[in-house]
């Protein structure tokens, strides 16, 4: 794998700690923005919806119960499947780090688009209602937030391998169970708040 | 040429043992057979990862930056090589 690709899929073998977590607070001040402008919320660790009105205070809450869930899980997981040998800063620096590519997300809603496709694909027509325009805006954003979310989902997995040193297939069970039960908790969180 | 010691018998992959030691000088042979100690039968790369950590005082901090690589990461390796050890330790 050539550097920049490692770079841009693992980027934690050579940035953690206090500077990622410094980058990460960054990049989740950064999102914000993009968020409130295109009517985006982060309303569960792995959710992206656009509503019609969007507040700065339910952005901001989003975000801090997704990184406190990620941070929280992850660290519960790591204590139990590698013990008390990796640093909690290491962590949340990578958590926070890897919500980079939700700054870019938003921007699928630029001028309320996303939304009104959103809204003619509920009326009972579906499909069938939508305008070529429409539907090929739609297969290009489909494309767009799939690639977004798999960025960000495999930044989440080394996020986890490189601070917690869990390798092979436990690596994987304890991400997968970890990823659902934080998804479960940030919705708990976010939804009580 | 460098030439790499074998760690492994290359027939049945047991440990190796040394029979015979030869001093450079006089060319005087010693045989019998004694057991490698346990930093000679780590690998050439794991050898050096000890080699750096000492002349770094212990510090993964400083072996990260010099590596530049990031502190999990090296820390990691050495969590590695720790377990090698102990899986060695127990044979």
């Amino acid at each position: 794998m050539n550097l920049s690709l490692k770079l841009l899929v693992n980027p934690f073998e050579r940035l953690a700690g206090y500077t990622s977590l410094w980058i990460g607070i960054l990049v989740g001040v950064c999102s914000i923005i993009p968020a409130y402008f295109f009517n985006a919320r982060y309303d569960g660790v792995l959710d992206l919806h656009f509503t019609s009105h969007v507040t700065l205070t339910k952005i901001i809450i989003d975000q801090l119960a997704n990184l406190f869930s990620l941070m929280f899980v992850f660290s519960i997981a790591g204590l139990l499947v590698k013990g008390n040998t990796f640093r909690l800063v290491d962590v949340c620096g990578t958590v926070v780090f890897s919500r980079f590519p939700f700054i870019i997300a938003p921007f699928i809603n630029m001028g309320g688009g996303f939304l009104d496709m959103q809204s003619t694909l509920i009326k009972p027509t579906g499909l069938a209602g939508l305008s070529s325009t429409q539907a090929m805006f739609l297969f290009f954003s489909t494309v767009f937030l799939l690639f977004v979310i798999v960025w960000y989902v495999t930044l989440l997995y080394h996020a986890y391998k490189v601070s917690t040193n869990v390798k092979g297939w436990k690596a994987i069970v304890s991400f997968i169970v970890a990823i659902v039960i934080a998804e479960v908790l940030s919705k708990a969180l976010i939804y009580s708040i | 040429m460098n030439k790499k010691l074998p760690l492994q018998c290359p027939s049945c992959t047991s440990k190796l043992s040394v029979t015979s030691l030869t001093c450079e000088e006089c060319k005087t042979t010693v045989t019998g057979t004694y057991s490698m100690p346990l930093l000679a039968r780590l690998s050439n790369e794991d050898q050096l990862f000890v080699l750096e950590f000492l002349k770094s005082s212990g510090s993964i901090k400083e072996m990260a930056s010099q590596a530049q690589v990031s502190y999990p990461t090296m820390r990691n390796r050495l969590d590695d090589l720790i377990d090698t050890i102990k899986k060695m330790e127990k044979k």
